[in-house]
């Protein structure tokens, strides 16, 4: 569904690249997540495979187009969830979704249909400016499933959610994706990316550090790692270290030698781990 | 044909959006009621003016072939005597007396009409004396080439100019609440072309000035004028502030800020009228650079009912011609901002 290859974007057209040289492929009818830090790339790369950046070097194929050659019509098979919210503040609920829907050439669903669905069917005719920071964000989100895309790309989909909403975000995540639609999931939040995606990409300083799946991830990572908490002069110190890396093995002797531990216990992996562990970076 | 179909169709999708949102804003409603409030005004402020009949005031019965002969080309009103006549010269309205003296009739003025009603009661009077009727003088008696007095024609030539100008600031309003909204980048990934998207935007800068120009001609009163002559002018001069109001939009921030800079347009604006007004003929080409000044050039023939058509295509030309060039200039600026 999307093929990058040697992907290079640089926003003052000299040597800096804000991504760089970067290629993956996403599978039809699959969730591949996009992970990393702010100003990773994430949103450069995402800006790029919709359209709204300009493709500068590398090969990159949308939905079996050329990004360069991309059309209008392009958008019918597209929907786009933003992390900022951006609907009419001077329009009611129903009438962003209406009016959105009108500029499709494709049947469309029903605007009341999606309302309900991001729990918001009671406030179809009240004004968007009028709403929450979330309740913006699920008109958003509602908003990019009108036109039933065969490509969702969705840019921080649970961001500023209490956990019921989030978690109703992830259930409509998942039914759209087992009904055939390609999810493209950009975040820096790696529980959602573990709990929905089949594949996730590590993204730093414009290069992916890795691609696989959070499965496999965790079979790698997971029951490899000993957290240690210990005593030093400044207080207790946690750290992680893996039991198969020699550098932590190492390290994990000299703490044990050295300093009076408080708790050890081997634990799985979480992806954040993971990321921290593979990429030497954090996620905020 | 079918996209052609469908991209109008989506053009006036994003014009009635723009029209709902604006039915929500206090601004954007006082804009689209500035011409009606000012038509209202122009007719408040210029009172009696609509007609241009010389009234003139005689003594009733003192001289009734006189009184006759004025009845068919003037509005005579006839008084008892001739402190009535004076009273009536003496009122707001512009009223010339006829009144008989030692050296026999002579105009009796308050001062301030303007000299075409006064030349005219005077050539009606020296006709009357010199025998002349209407079949034998072969002459018809209409006006001096003013259908309208100067000032109500000032007004309304202003007006029709500064409608324009409104429908540039509403579109501005209309881009700062897609930037404020954060909604172009929404925009961008929907199966609208840019395109369609600018003519959607830019529909009501061509319908203020059109719907202003027909409201003035219709509240305000205007016999005898050539409404198509002062359309083709409005949608000519639209096409800048559809411009100006894009750029203005992609600059500005929040709304006030576009009202601000929208209003420097004013500035350009009134110069034109005052050049045109004031300055002599052979310093006039100082102002040909300005669409204002040849829209106000051609707008004042039209409201004066004369033949008009070769100012009016003249100038409409002019006016595109300046627009291609300022919009060669701003293409690539809106195009930027809308990205």
């Amino acid at each position: 569904m999307i093929s990058v290859e040697n992907l290079k974007h640089s926003y003052k057209k000299n040597s800096t690249f804000a991504v760089n040289d970067i290629s993956f492929d996403v599978k039809e009818g699959e969730i591949f997540g996009f992970l990393g830090p702010s100003g990773a790339g994430k949103s450069t790369t995402q800006g790029i495979l919709t359209g709204l950046l300009q493709l500068q070097h590398g090969k990159v194929e949308v939905a079996g187009s050329d990004v360069k050659k991309f059309k209008n019509k392009m958008y019918n098979k597209i929907g786009m969830s933003f992390e900022q919210s951006n609907v009419y503040s001077k329009l009611s609920a129903k009438e962003n979704l209406d009016f959105y829907a009108k500029l499709f050439d494709v049947k469309t669903r029903s605007s009341m249909e999606l309302l309900e669905l991001v729990g918001l069917g009671d406030k179809a005719k009240i004004r968007a400016g009028e709403f929450s920071k979330g309740m913006k964000h699920r008109l958003t989100f509602a908003r990019s499933l009108l036109n039933n895309p065969s490509l969702w790309f969705l840019d921080e989909p649970t961001t500023g959610l209490d956990p019921a909403i989030a978690a109703d975000i992830k259930k409509i995540i998942r039914t759209e994706n087992q009904r055939g639609v390609t999810v493209f999931l950009t975040t820096h939040n790696m529980q959602i990316a573990d709990q929905l995606c089949d594949r996730v990409a590590f993204i730093v300083d414009g290069q992916i550090k890795l691609i696989d799946s959070p499965k496999n991830l965790k079979l790698q990572y997971g029951e490899k790692l000993v957290e240690v908490e210990y005593q030093t002069n400044d207080g207790s110190k946690k750290e992680i270290f893996s039991t198969i890396e020699a550098a932590d093995k190492k390290r994990l002797i000299e703490v044990i030698d050295s300093s009076q531990i408080v708790t050890m216990h081997t634990k799985e992996a979480t992806l954040e781990d993971i990321f921290i562990k593979v990429t030497g970076r954090g996620l905020s | 044909m079918v996209n052609m179909l469908k991209m109008w169709k989506k053009v006036f999708v994003v014009f009635f959006r723009d029209i709902k949102s604006n039915s929500r804003d206090f601004i954007s409603i006082y804009i689209l009621a500035v011409p009606i409030i000012f038509a209202v005004l122009v007719n408040l402020l210029v009172p009696s003016l609509n007609e241009t009949s010389v009234s003139l005031a005689v003594v009733d019965g003192e001289n009734p072939d006189q009184q006759s002969y004025f009845e068919a080309f003037a509005k005579v009103k006839p008084v008892p005597d001739v402190e009535g006549v004076e009273q009536i010269v003496r009122r707001r309205d512009d009223v010339i007396g006829v009144v008989h003296g030692d050296e026999g009739y002579y105009l009796l003025r308050q001062g301030d009409e303007p000299q075409f009603l006064v030349d005219y009661a005077a050539l009606v009077l020296s006709l009357f004396q010199k025998n002349i009727d209407i079949e034998s003088a072969k002459v018809s008696f209409h006006s001096f080439g003013n259908n309208l007095v100067p000032i109500k024609k000032f007004l309304v030539n202003m007006s029709l100019l500064l409608f324009s100008v409104l429908g540039g600031m509403l579109i501005g309003l209309n881009i700062v609440e897609e930037k404020v909204d954060n909604t172009v980048s929404a925009i961008n990934l929907s199966p609208i072309s840019r395109i369609a998207f600018i003519f959607g935007k830019s529909i009501i800068g061509v319908i203020l000035p059109v719907y202003g120009t027909v409201a003035m001609v219709l509240i305000a009163g205007i016999p005898g004028v050539n409404l198509g002559q002062l359309l083709i002018m409005a949608v000519a001069l639209s096409f800048i502030s559809i411009i100006v109001g894009f750029l203005q939009g992609l600059k500005s921030t929040d709304v006030m800020e576009v009202a601000g800079s929208i209003k420097l347009l004013f500035l350009p604006l009134g110069l034109s009228i005052a050049g045109l007004e004031f300055l002599s003929q052979k310093w006039q080409w100082l102002l040909y650079w300005s669409p204002w000044y040849w829209a106000y050039k051609a707008n004042a023939l039209v409201l004066d009912a004369q033949d008009a058509w070769g100012q009016v295509l003249m100038s409409a030309g002019i006016v595109l011609a300046i627009t291609i060039v300022i919009f060669a200039a701003a293409a690539p600026k809106i195009r930027r901002g809308l990205e």
